[in-house]
This record gives structure tokens, sequence and C-alpha cells, in this order.
């Protein structure tokens, strides 16, 4: 309750645009209190939206806060899967991904998220760390329960990488670009990473656990030095500060399209979006195979299940489902 | 075989509605298999040397039946959804999942299969002992490989 009353203060000083709103019209459609109004109202200063109270006109919104926060996040992912399920913001967790992984168990709905401001124990493929900063970065995970084999979630993450490409390309984050699979670049350095796990059974998908890192607007300086060679933020490639509420809604609302096609079984364009902005095919690349051995050639494409087509230097093509690019 | 030899019997399969094919060109292996109209490749390469151990795969088997060949087991088996990389444990210095002689439930995680990076938890689906592990850490494995060999309790 007292969320969708959150959400209704927001919604309504929102459209009033700057102007009063009385207290008296926020409080009718719920039947309570003024006071009850007022408390709400400080909970929501608390997360950061600015809002101006005067005892004899109401209230009015100022500007347009960059708050990750439940009532916020489902006035903007209105109309998209995002707004009909779970969402849990958290200032700091062990991982996004395994909350979400929790929250699949639990029975959520296709689309809850999880956000963090801090990730203490996040993780990359294989258990690598994914670094998360006080703010800087966004952090979140989704549940989706992909209605495909468990053989066609292997084109999950060439589908997110090509969300947020698209998504970032659309606010003005030109130059992103993807290495096979799902690593986002700028100038040959990752601002973004993406894990996805899935649970299936031999012939379905139980669930599917989505998680996107993305380095927003953290300093130069910020990064440990085993990555200040290697890793890039938004604010870095543009000298811009970028707002996290409106990377994740374009975000969210470019998947939720590609979702409802992938979903019906057309992975089409997303194939064809992803070969546009790779960084990968057409270059000479070394391989590393998760079994250390190594493989060097020409990257040439990927095939329909989105596994990379690999000619080595004696000509002969390999198929790979696995392995780091460099 | 070179690329454009693949992609265009890739669009032969594609016009000609074929079914099922297998083809093995050297230690380079194709298997294509439609389903409804839309056609989902089954395809494995070798590691750059082949390790001698693993004997070449033998011709398709006559069954026609819906898996690719797969080593022959008697046992009751745990097989891989999905062609990809077989890793015993959630990350490189955890310990594994499973090992020979554990008892596993339905839904004790056995093993991860990865492919583009998608970690795929392997649930046992049934209750009972594994009694073998048929494959090795950070190997390759392809769709309905017998993973592991295990005693239904």
């Amino acid at each position: 309750m007292p969320h969708k009353i959150k959400q209704y203060i927001l919604q309504t000083l929102r459209a009033s645009e700057g102007t009063w709103v009385s207290s008296e019209a926020l409080r009718q459609p719920f039947d309570i209190s003024r006071a009850a109004i007022s408390k709400q109202v400080r909970g929501l200063r608390e997360k950061g939206y600015r809002i101006e109270s005067s005892p004899r006109k109401g209230y009015r919104l100022f500007g347009r806060a960059d708050v990750l926060a439940p009532e916020s996040l489902y006035l903007h992912l209105e109309g998209t899967r995002f707004a009909k399920g779970t969402i849990k913001v958290s200032e700091v967790t062990q991982s996004t991904n395994d909350d979400a992984k929790q929250l699949a168990l639990e029975g959520c709905a296709e689309g809850s998220l999880v956000l963090a401001d801090i990730q203490v124990a996040g993780r990359g493929r294989r258990g690598r760390v994914w670094f998360g900063n006080q703010g800087d970065s966004l952090l979140f995970s989704m549940v989706l329960r992909p209605p495909l084999e468990p053989m066609r979630c292997g084109l999950l993450p060439l589908l997110v990488a090509v969300a947020v490409r698209e998504a970032l390309d659309k606010l003005g984050v030109k130059g992103v670009g993807i290495k096979w699979p799902n690593d986002l670049l700028v100038d040959g350095r990752k601002i973004g990473g993406i894990l996805c796990e899935i649970s299936t059974d031999f012939d379905r998908v139980e669930y599917a656990v989505v998680g996107v890192g993305l380095n927003v607007n953290n300093e130069a300086d910020s990064f440990p030095d085993e990555l200040s060679e290697t890793a890039c933020s938004l604010k870095m490639a543009t000298g811009e500060t970028w707002s996290r509420l409106d990377i994740l809604t374009e975000i969210l609302r470019k998947m939720d399209q590609m979702l409802r096609q992938a979903w019906s079984g057309n992975f089409r364009n997303i194939l064809e979006d992803w070969r546009r902005s790779t960084l990968t095919s057409g270059n000479r690349v070394t391989t590393t195979l998760p079994n250390g051995s190594k493989i060097q050639g020409t990257a040439l494409d990927i095939d329909d299940s989105g596994a990379l087509l690999l000619k080595d230097d004696h000509g002969k093509i390999h198929l790979l489902t696995s392995g780091e690019i460099s | 075989m070179d690329f454009k030899d693949l992609k265009k019997i890739i669009e032969l399969v594609k016009e000609n509605d074929i079914m099922e094919l297998e083809l093995q060109d050297g230690d380079f292996r194709l298997a294509t298999k439609l389903r409804g109209n839309d056609p989902v490749y089954v395809t494995t390469s070798a590691a750059p040397q082949a390790p001698s151990a693993s004997p070449a795969p033998s011709a398709p088997q006559a069954s026609g039946g819906e898996m690719p060949p797969a080593p022959k087991v008697d046992a009751p088996s745990i097989k891989s959804p999905m062609v990809g990389t077989f890793y015993r444990s959630s990350s490189p210095d955890a310990d594994p999942f499973v090992k020979a002689g554990d008892l596993v439930e339905a839904d004790s995680t056995v093993c991860i299969i990865e492919a583009m990076k998608v970690m795929n938890e392997i649930k046992a689906e049934v209750t009972g002992r594994i009694t073998k592990i048929l494959v090795e850490n950070a190997e390759a494995v392809e769709f309905g490989q017998p993973l592991f060999e295990i005693e239904p309790a």
C-alpha cells in the first residue's frame, strides 16, 4: 500500500509539471489523512526526490530526480513486462544475480528486477569479480521465463548486448561496440558486462537471470590498478554525467521489444543488429578455449545459434560456443 | 571446408527442407536438424589439437532418433541439453558440485554447461547416486551427450 501511495504522489506531482498540487487531491483516492500523505512525502524526500511543501498550497516537485526506486521505476517502465513484476532496490547486496535467482525460485513473474548501488560479491563469468562503486555504476538483474528450448538461450547474451548498445546509442553515446558474444567496449575498453544464468530441465527453461553491470559515472581513478587500462565508463567516454534512471529505462524498454520477438522464436532482427555492431567479425583474433588451448585466426561471422565462426591459419573453420577472444 | 562451403550447405538444407543432415570432413563435423520452419544447428568443432584419445565420431547411427550419435551408455545418465562447455564447479577454485559416489536429489545442481557465456545449471532430475563422471572439466559437449552415470535410488 505505501508503495502505491508513493507512486500515486509521484505520478500526480510529475503530471502537474512543477505546479502546486493540494494535499486534498493526493489524499482523496486512498481515503487517508493529510498527515499520512506528509509521511509518504518525507519518505520520497529521503530517497532523493526534491519535493517542496506549503501548508496552504500543497506540494510540488522540482526537476527530474535520478532516483532508482521502485516507485519511479514502475512509472518509467509502465506498459512493459518490467512494470509487472517485483522490483527490489538495495544499497548493498552480495550479487544482484543471486538475489534475482532467489526471486525466481520463489515464483516471481517474468520481468522482476533487482537493483543495487554496490555489489559486494558481484560476479562475472566463472566467478570473476565485477567492480561496482557507490552509485556510479548501474547494476541490475532481471528474471526471465524464456519459452524456448535451453539450446536457444545462447542467443540471450547477444540480445542483451544489442539492447544496451542501442539504448546508449539512442541516448547519444555513440561508438559502443560488441565483442563476441556480449562484451560492451568503447575504444577497446570495457564499459559493461553481462552475465546470463539459466536453470533448465532437459527440454525446458525454468528461469533465466540476466545481470548487467554498466560503468556510468565512474571516474578514471576509481578503478583498481589492474583495470585502469582496460575499463572505461560512460562519463570517461563522453565527459558527461549520466542519469542512471534514464539509461535503465531506455535499456529495459528496448529489451521489452526485443524479448517480444525472441519469445515468439524470431531472432532474425536481433542477429542482424548484432552483426552490424560487432567488433569481432572480420578481425584477426586469438581465442583461448576453456581447456587452455588457443586458436589463432580470422573471426568470420556468427551462426544462427550465436556461435562464432573462426577460420584458423590452416584454413580450417571452427564453430565456437565458448572461449575468450583477444 | 571453408566458410563459403558451409554457407552453401546451410542454404541447401534450408531450401530443400532437409530435416536432418550430418556431415564429416576430416575432424570437422556438422549436424543440422530442422524443427518446424526454423532450422536449429547442432554443430561442433574439435579442439585445435584433437585429443588422440577421443575416437572420431562414428558413422551416424541408423536409429534416426532425436539425438546426434553419442557414446553408447547402458546405465541411466544425465544428459546435456545443449552444445557447450562442461564445468564441474561454479568457478575455477570452487569444489566440484558432485563427485563419483555422491548422492543427489532431483533438484541438486550437478554441473554447469556454458554456451555464448550463458551459464546453465544442470539439475540431476532424479534422486540417486552418481556412479561415473563421463566428461572432463572444461571440455566441449554436444546436445544430448551423457555427462554422468546415475544409479536411481
